[in-house]
Parts: C-alpha cells; sequence; structure tokens
C-alpha cells in the first residue's frame, strides 16, 4: 500500500511536472482549419520560429466564438490570435474592441481586398464552398453543374452540408444564397425536402467519400487533398457560382504575447507561410505564391456576390431563418 | 468510553468536520446553489421568471419527448435482454456458467461513446455491412439505414442490460429457491413456476434495475452525441450541450439550458427515489440473506442453444464493437474495404507521436484520473469516518450531500460547475479554462462511491477494537493508525479503483469543461470523430479500452476477484 502510493505520487509529480516545464515562449490560436492541415501549419511555423510554441484549440467556427466570449466572459481571454472564417464576424469582433490592430510588413504583398485597412484581420486563406459528389456512384450525365442538381429527388436523403451556426464559410454561402436572386431562401425550402444530412464541412466531405451521401456543400481545399490521398472523391465549381470565403487572422486585443502573435500573423501571410497553405490545398492570396495543382485561376470562375455589411448586419437573423428551415 | 469522549476528541472530530463541511460547500453546494439560483432567481426576487421565458420554447419539449422516448424504449430492450440473461445463467445447467457469467458484464467495461462510434461503423450508413454490400452490388442504395433515434435506441439497450442483469442475477441468487422448487414438486412447468412464483418475487429488483436503466439512458450524453446530432435528433443532455456552445449567438441560451437541467435532475431524481421504495419491498421477499445453490432447471437438448444465444450476446456487445474500431484504426482512410492492403499502422503512429492534441489527451487523463482517485479516497475516509464512527450530530447530512453529484446527470453537474467558477476568485485566480476545474469536478462526481465503500468497511470494525487499544494506552491519533487503518486498507485501495476507473474514461464533464491544453481522452476521440476523422478516433479509442481492460485485469488480480468485473 505505502508502495503503491509513492508509485502514484512520483507519477503524478511526472504528469504534473509536465505543465510546468512548458515555459517556452507561446502563442495561442484559435481555428476551425481542420486539425491535420493545422498539424502541419504548426510544425511549418514551429520550424520556421524555433523559439515559439504554437498552441492550438480547433473546433468549429461557433464553437470556437463560444469559448473567445466565455473567457472574456470571465475575464481571463487565453487565446492571441484567432483564424475562424469570415470577415462579418470579424467586424463584429473589432466593434467590440476584441482585436488590435496590426500592419503587418508583409501587407504591401498581399491585394488590398484581402486585409483590413488598419490590420485588424488578414484573409489568410481563401476557402471556396463548391459542389462535393462521390466519383465512384456519380458519374457522366449524373455529375453535377448546377446547385440544383443536389434538389434531385433521386438523391433524397443522400446529401449533406453544414449549417450557419456550425460554420463560418457555410455562414457565408447561406447569406449568398439567400441574396441571390436565381436561389433565395427558397433553395434551403427545396433542400430541406431532401432530408440532408447536416454535418461539419469536412464532416460533409468524409460521407461522400465514404458512399454514406452521393453530393453536397463542401470547401475545395478538403476535396484536394482527400483526392490526393485516393478518396473517391470530387468537385465541381456551380454555373451559379461558387462561395469564396476568405478567412481572416486576427490578434486578439488583451493578449499577453502580442510580439509572438504579431509573427504568426506575418508568417501566415508571407511567401513561406502562403506556400505551406498551398500545400495544403488552400488558393494563396499572394501572387507569387503558386496555387495547388489543377486549380483554375479565381479571376475565370464564376464566385457568387456577397453582402458583407447586411451579413454583419443580420448575423443572428440569417442563422435563425436558416434553422427554422431545416432544423426545427 | 468516557475517556473517548474527552475534550481532544471532540476538537479533532469538529476540525474533521469543518473540515468535511468546506470541503463539500466548494464541492458540490456552491455549484448546485449556483445552478439553481439561476434558475429561480430573476432580478433579485425568487421568481420563475426564468422559466416563462423559456418555456415557451418548443426545443425543450421535443428534446424532453426525445430523451424519454428513446430511454424508455432502452430499458424495456435491456430489461427484457437483462432478465433473460439473468435467469439463465442462476438457474439452468448451461454449459460454461462461469465464463457466461463474467462475459455479460463486460459491456460495462466499454465507454458507451465508444460502443456508439463502434456502432456507427458496424450499421452505419457507410458502416461495414452497408458498404461490403454496396461494393457487392455496385448500388448507391444501403443494405438498410439506421441512424438517428433507432441507431440510439440499438446502443443504448446493448449497453444498458447490463444494470438489470446483475441487479437481477444478485436477486436470484440470493433469493430462496424453496419456493421455486415447492411449485417445481406441485407438478408446475418451467414457464408457470416462472410467471407465477420468480418473476412475482423478482418484480421489485428488476424494477429497480430497470429505473436504474432508465435514468442512466436518461443521463448519457455519449450515445445521442456520437449517433443523434448529425442527424439533428437532439435529447436533453446534447441539446444542453449545443446551447452552451452557442451560448452567444441564441439569446437565453443559458436560461434554455437550465430549464432542461432542471427536467434532468427531476427526472433523476424520482427514478432514484423509486428504487429506494422498490428496494424496501425487497428485504421481505429475500428470506435467505446467504447464496443458496438452486437446483437447475435441466435443458437438455437446450443446453447448447441457450448456451450459443449468451454467446452471441457477448459477441455482439463487446467482440463485435471492438473488432469493428480495431479495423478502422487499421484502415488508410474511412470508407476503404477493411481488407489487408488498406491496413496501415499510421493512425496509430499520428494519435501517439504526430498530434499533439492527443498526446495531451492521454497525458491529462491519467494526471486526473490518478489525482482525483487519490483526493477522493481521502477526502471519502475523513467523511466515511465521520458519519459511520464519530458521529457526530448531522453527520449523515455529509452523507447525503456527497452522493449528490452522482445522483445527478453529469451534464447538469458540470453547468452547475461552470456556472459558479467561470468568474475570477478573490479577483485573480480563475479555474474556469484550466484543468483544475476538472479535476474538482472529477472528486465530487465520484466522491459518491469512496465514501459508500469506505463506509461499509468501516461499519465492520466493532468500536470495542478501538477503544481496546485507547484503553490499552494508545493516543487516538495511534489506534487509527493501528487498528483502523489497516483494517479498511482492502476498501482504500478499492476506492482508489472505483474512482480511477471511471475519471479516465470520462467524457460528459469533461466535454463541457475542457479547453485548450487541457483535453481528457474521451474528449479527443469525441473531438477526432466530430471533426470527421474516424480512423484517428478510433485508434485513440482502441488505445483507451486497452487501458480499461487492463486495469480491470490488475485490480481483479490484486483484490483477488473481488472489485473489477
Amino acid at each position: 500500500m505505502k508502495r503503491f502510493c509513492i508509485f502514484l505520487l512520483i507519477i503524478i509529480l511526472i504528469l504534473g511536472f509536465n505543465f510546468s516545464v512548458l515555459a517556452k515562449e507561446k502563442v495561442t490560436l484559435y481555428t476551425s482549419v481542420p486539425q491535420s492541415i493545422i498539424d502541419n501549419i504548426k510544425k511549418d511555423f514551429e520550424q520556421k520560429n524555433p523559439d515559439i510554441d504554437l498552441e492550438i484549440y480547433r473546433s468549429g467556427t461557433s464553437n470556437v466564438l463560444a469559448k473567445l466570449y466565455a473567457e472574456k466572459e470571465s475575464n481571463n481571454i487565453v487565446v492571441d490570435v484567432i483564424w475562424v472564417a469570415d470577415f462579418s464576424i470579424y467586424e463584429n469582433l473589432k466593434a467590440e474592441n476584441l482585436l488590435y490592430p496590426y500592419l503587418s510588413p508583409e501587407a504591401v504583398n498581399v491585394p488590398q481586398v484581402y486585409y483590413e485597412p488598419e490590420g485588424y484581420y488578414y484573409g489568410a486563406r481563401l476557402i471556396n464552398m463548391v459542389l462535393g459528389y462521390n466519383t465512384k456512384f456519380i458519374k457522366g450525365d449524373d455529375i453535377p453543374d448546377s446547385w440544383k442538381d443536389v434538389l434531385d429527388p433521386r438523391f433524397k436523403g443522400k446529401v449533406g452540408n453544414s449549417t450557419p451556426e456550425r460554420s463560418g464559410a457555410f455562414f457565408v454561402t447561406a447569406g449568398a444564397f439567400a441574396n441571390n436572386p436565381e436561389l433565395g431562401w427558397d433553395y434551403f425550402v427545396e433542400l430541406a425536402k431532401q432530408n440532408p444530412v447536416l454535418d461539419s464541412n469536412t464532416g460533409a466531405a468524409n460521407k461522400i467519400a465514404s458512399g454514406e451521401l452521393l453530393m453536397g456543400f463542401v470547401l475545395d481545399y478538403s476535396i484536394r487533398t482527400m483526392k490526393d490521398k485516393g478518396s473517391p472523391i470530387d468537385f465541381v465549381w456551380p454555373i451559379e457560382g461558387a462561395v469564396s470565403v476568405p478567412s481572416p487572422i486576427g490578434i486578439i486585443a488583451s493578449t499577453k504575447n502580442l510580439e509572438n502573435a504579431k509573427r504568426f500573423v506575418d508568417y501566415s501571410i508571407s511567401q513561406d507561410g502562403q506556400k505551406e497553405f498551398a500545400r495544403n490545398g488552400f488558393i494563396p492570396i499572394r501572387k507569387d505564391v503558386a496555387p495547388p495543382a489543377g486549380t483554375p485561376d479565381l479571376d475565370d470562375i464564376k464566385l457568387m456576390e456577397i453582402d458583407w455589411e447586411w451579413m454583419r448586419e443580420n448575423y443572428s437573423e440569417i442563422i435563425q431563418k436558416f434553422n427554422s428551415i431545416l432544423i426545427e | 468510553m468516557d475517556i473517548g469522549k474527552s475534550r481532544s476528541k471532540r476538537n479533532i472530530s469538529v476540525v474533521l468536520a469543518l473540515v468535511a463541511v468546506l470541503i463539500l460547500i466548494v464541492l458540490v453546494v456552491y455549484p448546485l446553489y449556483s445552478l439553481l439560483l439561476r434558475a429561480f432567481i430573476s432580478e433579485g426576487k425568487l421568481s420563475l421568471q426564468n422559466f416563462h421565458k423559456v418555456f415557451i420554447t418548443k426545443d425543450i419539449y421535443v428534446a424532453l419527448s426525445h430523451s424519454i422516448f428513446v430511454s424508455t424504449i432502452s430499458t424495456v430492450f435491456a430489461t427484457i435482454i437483462g432478465v433473460t440473461l439473468a435467469w439463465i445463467v442462476s438457474r439452468t445447467d448451461i454449459p460454461y456458467r462461469k465464463l457466461i457469467k463474467t462475459g455479460l458484464i463486460m459491456p460495462f467495461l466499454i465507454p458507451p461513446f465508444i460502443s456508439a462510434i463502434a456502432w456507427l461503423q458496424l450499421i452505419g450508413p457507410a458502416g461495414y455491412i452497408n458498404s461490403i454490400y454496396m461494393a457487392i452490388k455496385q448500388t448507391w442504395n444501403p443494405l438498410f439505414v439506421i441512424y438517428g433515434k433507432w441507431a440510439i435506441i440499438l446502443v443504448m439497450s446493448l449497453s444498458g442490460y447490463p444494470f438489470v442483469y446483475l441487479t437481477t442475477l444478485t436477486g436470484l441468487e440470493k433469493m430462496n429457491p424453496s419456493l421455486e422448487e415447492a411449485g417445481q414438486i406441485s407438478g408446475a412447468g418451467i414457464f408457470t413456476v416462472i410467471k407465477d412464483i420468480t418473476i412475482p418475487m423478482m418484480a421489485p429488483t428488476i424494477g429497480a434495475g430497470a429505473i436504474l436503466v432508465f435514468v442512466s439512458r436518461i443521463a448519457n450524453f455519449g450515445i445521442p452525441a456520437v449517433m443523434g446530432m448529425s442527424a439533428n435528433y437532439y435529447v436533453l443532455t446534447t441539446k444542453i450541450y449545443r446551447l452552451i456552445s452557442q451560448s452567444f449567438i441564441v439569446k437565453d441560451a443559458q436560461s434554455i439550458a437550465i430549464a432542461m437541467s432542471i427536467f434532468l435532475i427531476l427526472i433523476a431524481v424520482c427514478g432514484l427515489l423509486l428504487v429506494k421504495i422498490y428496494l424496501r419491498g425487497k428485504e421481505y421477499i429475500v428470506i435467505s440473506g446467504k447464496n443458496v445453490q438452486p437446483k437447475f432447471v435441466n435443458l437438455g437438448k437446450w443446453r447448447y442453444v441457450m448456451f450459443a444465444i449468451a454467446l452471441s450476446m457477448i459477441i455482439i456487445t463487446v467482440v463485435l464493437p471492438i473488432i469493428a474500431i480495431l479495423l478502422t484504426a487499421l484502415t488508410k482512410a474511412w470508407g476503404l474495404l477493411p481488407v489487408f492492403s488498406n491496413w496501415t499502422l499510421n493512425n496509430f503512429r499520428y494519435v501517439l507521436l504526430d498530434l499533439d492534441m492527443s498526446k495531451r489527451a492521454i497525458r491529462n487523463s491519467f494526471f486526473l484520473a490518478i489525482s482525483a482517485s487519490i483526493i477522493t479516497t481521502f477526502i471519502g475516509a475523513t467523511i466515511a469516518y465521520m458519519v459511520v464512527k464519530v458521529k457526530v450530530k448531522g453527520s449523515q447530512i455529509l452523507d447525503f450531500i456527497s452522493s449528490i453529484p452522482y445522483s445527478i446527470p453529469g451534464t447538469v453537474f458540470a453547468l452547475g460547475m461552470i456556472l459558479a467558477w467561470n468568474k475570477s476568485i478573490f479577483g485573480r485566480f480563475n479555474i474556469y479554462n484550466t484543468i483544475w476545474i476538472i479535476l474538482i469536478s472529477y472528486i465530487a462526481r465520484y466522491l459518491a462511491y469512496s465514501v459508500r465503500t469506505i463506509s461499509s468497511s468501516l461499519m465492520q470494525i466493532d468500536n470495542s477494537l478501538e477503544e481496546a487499544a485507547r484503553i490499552s494506552g494508545s493516543t487516538r491519533i495511534q489506534s487509527f493508525r493501528d487498528i483502523i487503518i489497516p483494517l479498511v486498507k482492502p476498501s482504500l485501495f478499492a476506492s482508489w479503483f472505483l474512482v480511477f476507473m471511471p475519471a479516465f474514461r470520462e467524457l460528459t464533464i469533461s466535454v463541457l469543461l475542457w479547453s485548450t491544453g487541457n483535453e481528457t481522452i474521451g474528449v479527443a476521440v469525441y473531438n477526432l470523430q466530430e471533426g470527421g476523422n474516424v480512423t484517428a478516433s478510433s485508434s485513440l479509442a482502441i488505445i483507451m479500452v486497452i487501458v480499461i481492460f487492463l486495469g480491470n485485469m490488475i485490480i481483479k488480480k490484486v483484490t483477488k476477484g473481488e472489485f473489477g468485473y
């Protein structure tokens, strides 16, 4: 018994010790970037900044924001840098004085449209909501070209998408669809009749790859990496337009690791950082970095109009309207 | 005895009592108070204002009716399975009884959310059975679709039956078999005996087991979280989880979550009261307290049929799920067929070496389980000693309070913890978003195990032993160290184990309290599953199951079969 107790105490000391030795310089990032990709980015960043530990909390946009607000409420903000979709959320964060304005020396290489003029946030990666499908089952004439192909009754129960509550990119998609004269909220009313499976963006892509679903709303980069690994999945750029969402990085105003946070922002829009992003399937925002193989130039692709101002003002309304159609 | 009541004894008792009370206030009373405060206080006055607002929310009733539906149906199935198996094991001459008897409790070892993940892989729309069928038939239509509520019910029944099985088995083994024998001798057939003698006599025990299943199904988070959320089927626990995660988007989200918590508490408390009432009736029925070997029903040629049924139950509830996760953990990508050419060990390398989150989670879970079990055993021993030996006025209340955190659903307890600790203490310390809030939650949650185990062993120590030592001149501390401690040592060890195991595999509480760097293994498995990384979540789940089975084996060896399954 005595020996057993001593043994346990030693284990506790060893495990507890681990908590204190992490005294290395660090920066804490909250993000919705998929785990496997953020792991790669972390590795690359730490390799280029060996004195900094990048700590990561990864979850869906809504969970990340809920965490940020919970921390704010309890007066104990842990996060230094936040990286989720989309601009409208960051406008709100900025209005609430949660963001720190930082003009990165790298900003000169980034097109004006991709960052806030005072440096409150940088749209460091471009993600596009596109139409994914399973290549094992969907062939020839069945290959979709329009968002409306998802509504084909043959695919009832075999389509899927995320929700605006869960994913920032899907929030932008819902808003863009609602404002689109060809689609509108009616599109989602019709979609509801298809009994779509609601999951995360990655979850929907996984279900399409596994054959549980035949097609659905997915993010282009995840399909590129899955396709490379041999999964039976592909995507099309729908004729009504894809929804392109720059997913921004911003520094939290109360950060205690400002210098490290700045270095992460610098990295994310630097040539090195953008190269690493492109390796993970993201379309780079810098013209001096080559996009992932097989990616068309975004100038040649039809993209849907996005009214950022309207999205920002109607944040809750868009989510509630969507939920009332597809969830409740 | 007069010496024993000296001032010094009273002083020590008072100090001990105060410490115990203080610990219980911090760990249990304050979080519950915070929860009830938020529920019933509006603008500084006691009122139902908060409920008035949220009771018109349709969501609450949808989730409530879902909770009751899946829990009721799965309780019915679990009870039928549990009672049948308990009867077969205790009343028939089934071959390999010992093996079957213990094998049927094994589902207890697999955490419910891991069973859910496994069953999704087996019978889900893209599960092994369907994907093999679809590959052979070259079709996109699966053979069958079990999703949402029926999938939840299936897993809840299969992981719930051991509750009924165990209580009924204990009851049947303690029941005096002479009545059944009398019935048989008077010429009644097996089924008449079962219908008219066994079942009526066992009814309270079966009822208590069924209620235990029901309450544990209502409180379960893992199964509906894995199987229900993507099918948009929410029960109370998953709805509360969702509400908390979107509390800044939806107005009143927190109030709605609190209102739902009150429902959960009510259901749990009613259930446990019913069990108390039922089991009080049982005292009259069990005549003989000792285990009596009843005459076994001769199954004849049915022996092996029954054996096959019992064995297949073990295979379905334990072997098959583990094989499914193991196959997935070994497969390159989810969706590929589990054939040898698709196998790899990369997923294990990923969660054990590459992924920081899962490495941290393994370390955290060991840290939490070991520290929680040690601290809980110390506090539990103090409380048990106060209640059983010192008998200070009101010490029964200590026993009652320490049992609350385990009696209410984990989701509710965690919500209380959030409301209690999400602000700074003295404007300086803040344990919210640290590992310590999870640690104190575990201590409070599993305190009841510790108190019960240690008090029942203390009760068996006659006061005369301690008195003899005191008369012979030893001090109170000496007699405590030399008499009490050695005698309760096995129960201290048991308490340690009984806290370690559930703390190690915990999900329901930590999924609401975790933060960056403070993930538990349960949270890591769940998050990987949620994020669509099925192969990684399966690898981590397998590692978790291995630790649980090993721990169980060690304990069984060390305690010579007294603890462990």
